[in-house]
């Protein structure tokens, strides 16, 4: 039956607003499809100022993104772009990088689509350490499908498919991309606007595998379910609750419902990347031939 | 006759569902003859978020394309349905947005702010003005809003007074009531399918959300305290009906429900389940593909790929319900017949059937209880040896469910031998896979034949043949071109797998002409038929842009 609707109307929209990183949006989209409130927007800006104080040229990124609210963020940038099946935006990617290496490849994509039913190819990309930057925007649930339970829902979060409360013990994401073997990881809130434009400029200069959780307020679904209060409030939460600690061990970095939990950057790696040791193996087999 | 089509329509989070819903559920507290319809934008905020309620006085089949009252929450959907608004018809909208003709401007979200302080109860406003317009039972109203609100009823009581008030006085006339309280019941095609499966006994479900099959998958959550369901949100469909093939190996029927692109990730286990002769129900909510298509929409693009989906050889039932009601018994059966022949069974609905409201007269249970095929745990234990895939006549060998004697209940995805036994041994593969098809054979019998509608001869009439949920738009179109002197019928198929064919051939000689009439491109069941028959349609009338087929739609196409 009937579900409380959120109890702010969209704001007014801002006629000619203009967005200063106008170049990397494909304008005609605007505006986009995200509530008020939701953390989306903040993460995508973040992305753009990063592209834009590196002065990467549009036209040497690719944005691959999967399904679901996340997933809408490929189809606003104005760079390549491929909206993918869900769950399959890190296989597109390994094989877009694999053949074009040069090109950069970032995903961006949800906890759901990332975790559930990309799970299995998330841990085999960490583990295959090519240069693929991964940014999960983390809701804690499947926002544009109406709210259902995920990966990363907290014990006893209520969700549409767990009227009960979750009783699945939800991932810890950073946790598991360092035990997959990602060499750098990083957590910020979707509050963090400028830790996140220099996390993402970092991950975009270097090589290989590297994972960005970002943690995003979704008030329409999780927040409404679990009476967590506007988006807003939400970011309030989060801002008192995130604990900056660079190279926390990872196996802490757990987030549970009313505690304190961690955000940083937990691993910063060199390890040999596929692409370094294909080339080298090239180069070998190539100079024994002549 | 009183025929009326109320149509709100707003922007995804203004609350067209909710109202919609509530004014649904009046109409039938009220006993009034009902069909309402949903249609939205895959997206959280904004697009379009349609609700198409149509009262009458004789059987709703669908709704209409024409609206008589057009509810407008906002200027786009204003603008986008205006259109439709049949002569004579009204509007009830927003008091800032632009429009011509017959409008009623209700100053909502004024209103719900100055004096509720509750701006999110516009919707309510507008609902209070529009029961009074078309002279809806404000008293059942009322007691819908006061149920599905709670404690929070009072200020929604009150938005709807101040929307009522400011209305004045009813412009339209309600039809007449058709039953009591009572005498029907109103459902969507999604709880039908739930219900269905919980009447016929299932206690697991393991599924992955997806659009529209994710109803299924929360009306079993939301049920599972009341009836003792199991139902495990999987990480992904691969998982989803791996898990339902365990559950129904241990003895417990399984449903799995899924969309077109999550049924592509099961087909491996559907494959599994052919070979290991363990039952398991999938119901797929159509949506227009390929790949994500259009995630919230319609169409009937999946009738082949339920029938061939699978590597290799192995016998299915496949069933594609024409109504809500329907659902709910073609969903038990499909159980009761899984669980008979020791197969994977599937349910073709599409978001129309899953998200449409209509009524039936009161479902029953008793009619579809469950009968146990399992082999019972003490003639189990009596039995010398135990063979779980005994070579029998009828291909259906004795099934047992694991622990409960000491006998071991061995099932194998290789090639097997009776015992359960992994084996490359060609003869036994020869018998065994011939001991698989054999079940089809007395599977075909428990399939019931198309229907015809109107009965009588065929002889000078051309047929407009279906499947599934357009049933109700085509029927409605046969009536309509009879009534205007035409020669039309229908022939339909809810069972679409194993193929009937006797039926057809008579059909298809005494008719003047066949024409296929489809929610897809490619005329699907057309082409089984002349797979299965030979026989080929005379012409093809196929809806692929994502909404419903509707009467007047085939209509319009017949007279081309
Ligand atoms: S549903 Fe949640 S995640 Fe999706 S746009 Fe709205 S707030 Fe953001």
């Amino acid at each position: 039956m009937p579900v409380k609707e959120k109890k702010q109307a969209p704001p007014p929209e801002i006629a000619q607003g203009r967005h200063p990183m106008e170049k990397y949006l494909r304008t005609d989209r605007i505006p986009h499809i995200w509530c008020a409130g939701c953390g989306l927007g903040t993460t995508v800006s973040s992305f753009l100022y990063a592209m834009d104080n590196l002065g990467l040229d549009p036209d040497s990124v690719a944005v691959i993104s999967g399904i679901g609210c996340t997933g809408r963020v490929a189809g606003y940038v104005r760079m390549d772009s491929y909206h993918t099946t869900h769950g399959r935006p890190i296989p597109f990617a390994t094989g877009l990088k694999l053949a074009k290496p040069d090109m950069k490849a970032v995903v961006f994509s949800g906890d759901g689509d990332l975790f559930a039913i990309g799970g299995n190819h998330f841990i085999h990309a960490a583990r295959r350490n090519l240069d693929i930057n991964v940014i999960c925007v983390n809701n804690l649930n499947y926002g544009m499908t109406g709210g259902q339970a995920g990966p990363t829902t907290p014990l006893g979060g209520r969700c549409t498919t767990s009227p009960y409360g979750n009783f699945e013990h939800p991932f810890n994401l950073v946790y598991l991309a360092a035990s997959a073997g990602a060499p750098y990881v990083a957590r910020w809130t979707s509050l963090d606007v400028r830790r996140l434009q220099r996390a993402i400029e970092e991950m975009l200069v270097r090589k290989g595998f590297a994972f960005l959780e970002i943690i995003a307020p979704c008030p329409t679904n999780y927040g409404r379910r679990n009476k967590l209060g506007e988006g807003l409030d939400e970011l309030r939460y989060y801002a008192e609750h995130a604990v900056i600690e660079h190279g926390a061990d990872p196996a802490d970095t757990e987030i549970l419902p009313g505690k304190d939990f961690l955000v940083g950057k937990f691993v910063d790696e060199e390890e040999p990347t596929y692409w370094e040791m294909y080339q080298d193996k090239v180069a070998e087999l190539e100079g024994g031939r002549r | 006759m009183m025929d009326i089509v109320i149509r709100l329509a707003g922007a995804a989070g203004q609350g067209v569902q909710t109202v919609g819903e509530v004014l649904a559920r009046a109409a039938f507290r009220s006993g009034l003859s009902l069909y309402a319809e949903q249609s939205y934008h895959s997206r959280i905020r904004g697009g379009e978020n349609a609700f198409a309620l149509r009262l009458t006085e004789g059987t709703a089949w669908g709704t209409r394309e024409d609206t008589d009252l057009l509810v407008a929450l906002n200027q786009e959907m204003l603008d986008n349905y205006l259109p439709t608004v049949a002569d004579g018809g009204l509007v009830v909208c927003e008091a800032e947005l632009e429009a011509a003709g017959k409008v009623i401007r209700i100053p909502a979200g004024q209103m719900a702010k100055d004096e509720l302080n509750l701006p999110i109860a516009a919707n309510m406003v507008m609902l209070g003005a529009a029961a009074r317009v078309v002279g809806i039972d404000e008293q059942v109203l009322s007691e819908v809003v006061r149920e599905a609100f709670g404690d929070k009823a009072e200020l929604n009581l009150k938005a709807l007074a101040l929307g009522g008030e400011h209305a004045g006085k009813p412009l339209l006339q309600v039809p007449l009531s058709t039953y009591s309280r009572g005498e029907r019941m109103l459902l969507t095609g999604g709880e039908a399918v739930g219900a269905g499966a919980i009447a016929a006994g299932c206690r697991y479900l393991s599924s992955y959300p997806m659009t529209p099959g994710t109803a299924v998958l929360t009306y079993m959550a939301n049920q599972a305290g009341r009836w003792g369901l199991v139902v495990e949100q999987a990480e992904d469909e691969i998982a989803a009906i791996n898990m339902a093939l365990g559950a129904a190996y241990a003895g417990v029927r399984s449903l799995v429900t899924t969309s077109g692109g999550g049924f592509a990730l099961m087909v491996e286990g559907l494959s599994l389940a052919g070979m290991i002769e363990t039952p398991v129900v999938i119901h797929i909510g159509q949506r227009p593909a390929p790949a994500t298509g259009l995630p919230t929409r319609t169409g009937q693009e999946e009738l082949l790929f339920a029938v061939h989906a699978g590597h290799g050889e192995f016998p299915r039932y496949v069933v594609a319900p024409r109504t809500a009601e329907e659902a709910f018994y073609l969903t038990a059966k499909a159980f009761d017949l899984a669980e008979k022949y020791q197969i994977p069974a599937l349910i073709l609905t599409d978001q129309y059937l899953v998200d449409s409201y209509s009524l039936c007269e009161p479902l029953d249970a008793g009619r579809v209880a469950p009968r146990s095929y399992l082999l019972p745990a003490g003639e189990l234990a009596a039995m010398e040896s135990y063979d779980r895939f005994a070579l029998t006549a009828s291909g259906i060998s004795p099934r047992a469910a694991p622990g409960v004697s000491e006998k071991l209940v061995l099932v194998d995805s290789d090639e097997h031998d009776s015992y359960g036994r992994i084996t490359e041994d060609l003869q036994i593969r020869r018998e065994m896979t011939e001991k698989r098809l054999r079940k089809e054979l007395a599977l075909r019998e428990d399939v019931a034949p198309p229907t015809l509608y109107p009965d009588g001869s065929l002889e000078g009439r051309t047929v407009l043949l279906g499947w599934g949920s357009t049933y109700g738009a085509i029927r409605e179109a046969v009536d309509m071109l009879n009534a205007d002197g035409g020669s039309y019928a229908l022939v339909h198929f809810s069972e679409v797998w194993p193929l009937r064919t006797q039926e057809l051939e008579g059909f298809f000689a005494e008719a003047a002409c066949v024409v296929a009439v489809e929610g897809n491109a490619t005329g699907q069941l057309a082409r089984l038929v002349a797979q299965q028959t030979g026989l080929r349609v005379q012409g093809r009338i196929g809806r692929y842009d994502g909404r419903p087929l509707t009467a007047e739609g085939i209509v319009r196409e017949v007279g081309r």
